[in-house]
């Protein structure tokens, strides 16, 4: 017959759903950022001199300002969810709207900077790899761009509490993370 | 008990909708492949001659096409929907207690993303110049513009991504359902083998598959937007071999985990016992899962890897045989004086074993350097990779829907059909591919358009011919099972009460769309709970629902 066993009471599937949905899909993208990350260190092993001689750089200035754009944007969110907890509701929107403008203006600087880079000419193995990889972030990036504006639209309506807004926490994470990847990947490709 | 389809289309949940839609586009794949494949064992056995009822004969650009197309069918158009989108998206919300997907919509989407991709790939065949012709692996330089210029390999490179993106959303559905949808009670170690191969499955698709994805990437940048990672002079072919094998190697265990699971179950099922040493078959599946990602580089023996990264990768190879002579040794310990049924779902688990016992002893072979490099390339890896990938995840997802297609259709399949079809075919399988085996050993190449200009080969001629026979009537005897489909179908629905009388959820317990009823259940045993006496002296029945 069945033996007995403790059990915890569940963890409201509503709210630990999306947190642990949120995980796995973000253990995804950063699979995709290693394999990424492996071609560059492939490829950068190959090579006597990084860059190789006569390629042209990418200039630092659109990087800096990126880094600035997704650092406001991490920050929104964090405000967002403190803000949310507080029970202050009518700061969270502005807080959204504000990641969301970041965001995009993050997401723009990628797509100045691939532009800039076909621009100068960056070719060869090196100009592949920079363009590739801000490419695939730019494009984790975009994918959290709709959620800042479906939440914006929620908070309007007063749909997030102290003790339910999983959404602005999901979401705050998985900007987070984007956030820390370009930290890395931004001294992976302008640095090393 | 109650049923969990119900009779009208509108109370049936929508995670058992979308797994129908799996099954469907399964089939047609699995039609289209097999298709193929009959036309691949046309040209070994008669290479230059008309092919009948077509009245062509095949080119060797349409021959390359032809393989190619039939591997990419058969591994991402059809098993990959048959086991983890319909046996999936039907079984994990089910056997946990869920009643639901834990993202419903996400389902949907990435249903409709499969198919995009199964469309997209097919399209290929339509462009200028025709499907890619370079294997399923799609090495480069044979993959690049220079060796393959028609638009094929591009809008194929776009299916994979597609799939991969669908393919990623189904895994992290399964695994957020498996790890917060599970009932009151239902531990990890409580789960049925079939919900842990498909959450090992799962993990491992939401880890390896971006891999895939970047490999797919970087290859349309450098057919289409003119990087150079893969190129000959400016970058290099092995760096795709590399991302390719780090997910493909994963990929074989992403096939066949969740039929290790049904396997696992099905033995225990239909021996009337519980299963031998059950946390020893899931730390076994748990640990090759582990290792899946740690091999890979055994497929490139041959392409120039150092001797030391050489060594160390077939040393973990032949480790990982390990925990699978663990699970094998558990699966005959439950048989092992066990009160065996040969219903049609315990055929076919009986028939997975012994091909995949041929298939994994086969590959000790290619996984040790030495015996490697001679057989490389030839039909014996063909032989080998058919009866672990192809033979056993064959029978095991056939095995899997005579057993739960009451659960998707709530009609049971016809039995003595089921029964003759595994009879048919099974032994087919083995000599099919037990032949390719023989004819690699013999030295045929794999992927030659005539084998036979070469004087060496002609004594596979007799070899050929016997295996294409086999395949012809296997490919024949499939018609058994369409029948039996189309029959069952056409029937009218009749609640099917637990035929198998087993003791896990999805039978013992009334699944509830919207999972409403989840909170009520609680469960109190493991899956296996079978032929206890005390059971037995208490409800008169060998079996008992886990949540009894």
């Amino acid at each position: 017959m069945g033996d007995v066993i403790a059990y915890r009471p569940k963890p409201d599937p509503s709210q630990s759903g999306p947190k642990v949905g949120m995980i796995l899909f973000l253990s995804a993208w950063g699979m995709l950022f290693v394999s990424l990350f492996f071609t560059w260190a492939f490829v950068r092993a190959q090579a006597d001199v990084w860059p190789p001689p006569d390629t042209p750089t990418m200039p630092r200035h659109i990087a800096w300002l990126a880094t600035a754009a997704v650092a406001l944007c991490a920050a929104a969110w964090f405000g967002a969810n403190r803000l949310t907890r507080a029970g202050r509701r009518q700061a969270v929107a502005p807080a959204l709207a504000l990641a969301f403008l970041s965001g995009a203006a993050f997401v723009g600087l990628h797509a100045w900077a691939i532009v800039v880079g076909r621009q100068i000419r960056m070719g060869g193995s090196y100009g592949s790899l920079f363009m590739t990889m801000l490419f695939f972030h730019a494009l984790l990036a975009a994918t959290g761009l709709p959620a800042p504006v479906v939440l914006f639209r929620r908070a309007l309506r007063g749909l997030y509490s102290p003790q339910r807004h999983i959404g602005i926490r999901v979401w705050g994470a998985y900007w987070y993370f984007t956030a820390a990847l370009w930290v890395v990947m931004f001294g992976v490709l302008y640095f090393l | 008990m109650a049923v969990a389809v119900n009779a009208t289309a509108a109370d049936t949940p929508g995670y058992v909708r979308i797994a129908r839609r799996y099954l469907w586009c399964g089939f047609a794949a699995l039609a289209v492949g097999g298709l193929l494949a009959m036309l691949i064992r046309f040209q070994w056995a008669y290479p230059g001659r008309p092919v009948p009822l077509w009245g062509k004969a095949l080119t060797p650009a349409g021959y390359q096409s032809v393989f190619t197309l039939h591997g990419l069918t058969m591994i991402f158009f059809a098993v990959t929907p048959l086991l983890i989108g319909a046996m999936g998206t039907l079984l994990v919300p089910s056997m946990v207690g869920a009643g639901r997907l834990a993202f419903p919509r996400l389902a949907s989407v990435a249903w409709w993303l499969f198919l995009l991709s199964e469309l997209t790939a097919f399209a290929s065949c339509f462009v200028e110049l025709g499907a890619p012709g370079n294997g399923w692996t799609m090495y480069p330089p044979l993959s690049t513009k220079v060796e393959s210029p028609g638009p094929g390999q591009t809008v194929m490179l776009v299916a994979m991504l597609l799939w991969v993106v669908s393919s990623v959303m189904t895994a992290v559905n399964l695994l957020t359902t498996l790890i917060r949808g599970r009932a009151n009670g239902l531990g990890w170690m409580r789960l049925p083998l079939t919900a842990w191969g498909l959450f090992l499955t799962s993990l491992l698709t939401a880890l390896f598959l971006p891999v895939l994805g970047v490999a797919a990437g970087l290859l349309f940048a450098d057919r289409e937007l003119g990087t150079s990672y893969f190129a000959a002079r400016t970058g290099n072919p092995l760096l795709y071999q590399h991302l390719f094998w780090i997910f493909g190697h994963p990929e074989v265990y992403i096939l066949i985990l969740p039929v290790w699971g049904v396997v696992g179950d099905f033995v225990a099922f239909f021996s009337r016992k519980p299963a031998f040493w059950y946390r020893g078959t899931v730390y076994a599946m748990c640990a090759i899962t582990a290792m899946s990602g740690l091999v890979y580089a055994h497929h490139m023996f041959v392409a120039g890897i150092g001797p030391m990264l050489g060594r160390s990768f077939m040393i973990l190879t032949l480790l990982i045989s390990l925990p699978g002579e663990v699970m094998f040794l558990n699966w005959l310990l439950t048989l092992w004086r066990g009160s065996i049924r040969l219903d049609s779902p315990m055929l076919f688990a009986l028939g997975t074993m012994i091909v995949f016992g041929i298939g994994g002893l086969s590959g000790l072979y290619l996984g040790a350097i030495a015996t490697d490099i001679p057989l490389h390339d030839t039909m014996f890896v063909v032989g080998h990779f058919h009866l672990t990938m192809a033979a056993a995840t064959f029978l095991g997802t056939f095995g899997a829907i005579y057993f739960w297609f009451p659960k998707l259709y709530g009609r049971q399949l016809n039995e003595t059909l089921a029964k003759v079809h595994f009879w048919l075919t099974a032994p087919l399988l083995l000599l099919v591919f037990g032949g390719q085996l023989l004819a690699g050993y013999m030295g045929q190449p794999r992927r030659l358009f005539d084998p036979y200009v070469y004087e060496f080969l002609h004594r596979v001629k007799v070899v050929n011919h016997g295996t294409t026979m086999f395949a012809f009537v296997l490919g024949a005897a499939q018609l058994v099972f369409v029948w039996n489909l189309i029959a069952t179908l056409r029937r009218p629905a009749t609640a099917v009460d637990n035929p198998w009388r087993v003791g896990t959820l999805e039978w013992t317990t009334r699944a509830v769309p919207g999972g409403e009823a989840a909170p009520a259940l609680v469960v109190r045993r493991g899956p296996h709970e079978l032929s206890n006496p005390e059971v037995l002296a208490a409800t008169g029945r060998d079996y008992i629902g886990q949540a009894e």
